[in-house]
């Protein structure tokens, strides 16, 4: 039952801190935590369905489909997370200022709730599918021990929302001033880890075959897949063993995410709020 | 985006063109393709389960999944992660590796399904 905990609440930490930072970064515009809801359940669907068909993926693009699956619904998560952070850079303000008009901010807002509440789903549905996989397995072959197996994928489960739920209040406890930048700063960087790791899969599905040196190996001083590294590895995108062209991708996402977000922003006085990452 | 106006927007299109042309440049570059290994699971065994393979090249496991339940092939060691659903096979690419003893398992049974690379 522990190893079933565990093996769960690995693939949880990920998708549970992403939920915690797009709520808290969403707190004050109407309507996000339904938004986020609706995200976790689509991502839940889409595991399922991603499980069903994990045959058929595997085998697409000559036995490297889920790479090139993983890759792009990255690459769509990051599009998102930039989409953001450019309307908070536009709004962060008015919204901070304690809403002067809630309504407008809603309807301005619904755009961004939609790339949040995609990116939510987009963090469900990567770690998802291999959790239904897992308990599918468990389910058809392990049959009376089974249940306690399943038991413990609940814990880990639960366990995946109360980091969620962790993230969420210790984001809140940053006074209102200042929580958009904090986290649109989480976003960048959320963002900038997504990209390397998107560019690591195409990598390893042999579509990129460039800069493929491994920079450094810090595995034995933190290994990646341990929960501190994975937790690290969701908030700043950590590798313990990055390619020079997963560097050069985390440094170009968190370079385009300044620019945009300094090119976006309100002219004038927005200038110091905008140059938060 | 709707606010991209002049510079950042030629910016940002400078950089996804130089980056779309890389990926083509990269495609049409690939390496003759690499040696590929195969492997079934089959209960909580890997058949070999000790595989052999030359230090310095990259090369491709073909695992192939005999179980009715999906695994998760992975390694730490190797740094590859692939789902393989019951009664189907995957290819998973792993680069060049020093000489040494690399460790892979079925990660829902990682006590029990375990292997070794050796690369000499």
């Amino acid at each position: 039952m522990l190893a079933a905990l565990i093996i769960v609440f690995r693939e949880v930490v990920e998708a549970g801190i992403v939920v915690g930072i797009v709520l808290a970064a969403t707190r004050s515009v109407g309507g996000s935590r339904l938004w986020a809801a609706a995200g976790v359940v689509a991502g839940v669907l889409g595991s399922c369905l991603v499980a069903i068909f994990a045959g058929a993926i595997a085998s697409a693009f000559e036995g490297f489909g889920q790479e090139l699956f993983n890759a792009s619904i990255l690459a769509v998560a990051v599009v998102m997370l930039i989409g953001h952070n450019i309307w908070m850079a536009r709004h962060g303000r008015e919204l901070a200022e304690d809403i002067r008009a809630t309504g407008e901010a809603i309807a301005r807002g619904s755009k961004s709730l939609l790339a949040l509440a995609v990116v939510v789903g987009i963090a469900v549905l990567r770690e998802g599918s291999e959790i239904v996989l897992f308990l599918y397995g468990i389910a058809i072959t392990d049959g009376g021990s089974g249940a306690s197996l399943i038991l413990g994928g609940i814990g880990g489960l639960i366990l995946g929302a109360g980091l969620s739920a962790l993230t969420y209040l210790g984001l809140i406890k940053v006074p209102a001033r200042h929580l958009f930048r904090v986290t649109s700063l989480m976003i960048a960087f959320l963002a900038a880890g997504m990209a390397a790791q998107a560019v690591l899969f195409l990598e390893q599905a042999g579509v990129i075959d460039v800069l493929g040196g491994t920079v450094w190996d810090s595995s034995a001083l933190l290994s990646e897949t341990s929960i501190v590294g994975r937790v690290l590895h969701t908030l700043i995108g950590y590798s313990d063993q990055p390619t020079a062209l997963q560097l050069v991708t985390y440094a170009a996402t968190l370079a385009v995410i300044y620019l945009l977000t300094r090119a976006c922003s309100s002219p004038g006085k927005n200038r110091a709020a905008s140059a938060n990452t | 985006m709707l606010c991209l106006h002049g510079a950042p927007k030629r910016a940002l299109i400078l950089v996804s063109g130089g980056l779309s042309l890389l990926a083509f440049a990269s495609l049409a570059v690939e390496a003759k393709d690499p040696m590929t290994y195969e492997m079934t699971l089959k209960g909580q065994s890997f058949t070999p389960a000790e595989l052999k393979v030359p230090a310095g090249e990259p090369f491709i496991i073909k695992l192939k999944n005999e179980n009715d339940a999906p695994a998760e092939f992975e390694s730490k060691d190797m740094k590859f992660e692939k789902v393989v659903a019951g009664h189907s096979e995957i290819l998973t690419r792993v680069k060049a590796l020093p000489g040494g003893e690399f460790e892979f398992y079925d990660e829902y049974h990682e006590d029990e399904a375990r292997g070794t690379v050796v690369s000499e």
